[in-house]
């Protein structure tokens, strides 16, 4: 039978693993809200600020782009 | 026109490996002209060549990869990154229908019938590749309203221009240039996305996930050769002499675009702000 000691450094490193691994999970959850209006995406405006403090804008960078990009001033053939 | 088969892993190796500069995107143009019947389009590489030397575009640089790969790094905000791609490609996808329901000319007709088909089938490849790469990150409405984002086209369908849209009209040699400038820019993005995705992807789902991103670099890849091909014939039978001043002057205006979307990033150039 283990002792009280053993019992409790075994508690105390379950506990440790149980906080790392919540920690992991904290870190990896990723949970995105938002809705589609008219075709465009709404994201919560207020993760989208917190992202442009740190990187570039989340919805309008590193897009695709497969149309033309200009569509009012076309130079026609010939 | 160009080929309907897959390129090979090496070709995806050498547009991995290529290092981040001029040189890379004129690569993407290169190798997605080096199949198939793709002819060698010398007047549009010439005039390539021409627009990276005089514009180097910001996207072939390594500043704005490794800006990426910051920004990549963070789950959510990648997770919302494929969700603009999503928007974006089925939004060109309409774009395009509309172009080639105004086109007067049969194959133009039907590569950019293909090509509005593809956008509107990539629009949900971006969605499989969150559902792979962050399994239930989305909140199930939310999720669903997301399908709304693709406009569905299928070759079966009657194409029709939307109703005041300014791409009802007749496609010009100028739209070709631009869509070939960002399809290129595209292609890197998807170069970057393919890296930084597998970082994030769960085990189980990197195969399935590798074969979206496969289906999406073949599509990229064509629509380039495709455009160059449209791009050369129309020059030579319109005798364009000043084709590297369009690919200039649209490489530049793409250039203004992309530190725009990025302006409040490392890559500011007082050239564009």
């Amino acid at each position: 039978m283990a002792s009280k000691k053993t019992r409790k450094t075994a508690r105390k490193h379950t506990v440790a693993g149980a906080v790392a691994t919540l920690k992991a999970a904290g870190q990896k959850r990723v949970l995105v809200v938002g809705r589609v209006r008219k075709g465009k995406i709404q994201i919560d405006q207020a993760k989208l600020d917190e992202f442009a403090r740190k990187f570039p804008n989340a919805t309008g960078s590193f897009i695709a782009v497969n149309a033309p990009f200009d569509p009012t001033a076309h130079v026609a053939d010939g | 026109m160009a080929r309907s088969l897959p390129w090979t892993g090496s070709d995806i190796d050498t547009l991995l490996s290529a290092a981040s500069s001029p040189a890379r995107v004129a690569t993407v143009a290169k190798v997605a002209l080096s199949q198939g019947d793709s002819r060698t389009c010398p007047a549009y590489l010439r005039a390539l060549m021409e627009a990276l030397a005089r514009e180097p575009p910001p996207f072939g640089t390594r500043e704005y990869s490794d800006v990426y790969r910051a920004a990549a790094a963070d789950r959510q905000w990648m997770a919302i990154s494929l969700m603009a791609n999503a928007e974006r490609e089925g939004d060109g996808a309409t774009r395009l229908w509309s172009l080639a329901a105004c086109s007067a000319d049969p194959e133009e007709v039907q590569l950019l019938k293909e090509h509005a088909v593809d956008e509107s089938r990539h629009a949900l490849a971006y969605l499989a590749l969150l559902d792979l790469a962050f399994p239930d990150s989305v909140e199930p409405k939310f999720r669903a309203e997301l399908e709304q984002l693709s406009p569905r086209f299928r070759m079966s369908q009657p194409l029709r221009a939307a109703k005041g849209s300014p791409y009802a009209r007749t496609p010009s040699i100028d739209d070709f240039v631009q869509m070939n400038i960002a399809e290129i820019r595209t292609t890197i993005h998807h170069l970057m996305q393919r890296v930084a995705l597998s970082a994030h992807c769960p085990p189980e789902n990197l195969v399935r996930m590798t074969k979206v991103l496969d289906m999406l670099l073949r599509d990229e890849l064509r629509h380039v050769a495709y455009t160059a091909v449209l791009i050369d014939r129309k020059a030579a039978s319109a005798g364009q002499e000043g084709l590297p001043q369009m690919f200039c002057r649209r490489m530049r205006d793409f250039n203004r675009i992309t530190h725009c979307e990025l302006a409040k990033s490392v890559l500011t150039d007082p050239q564009y702000s």
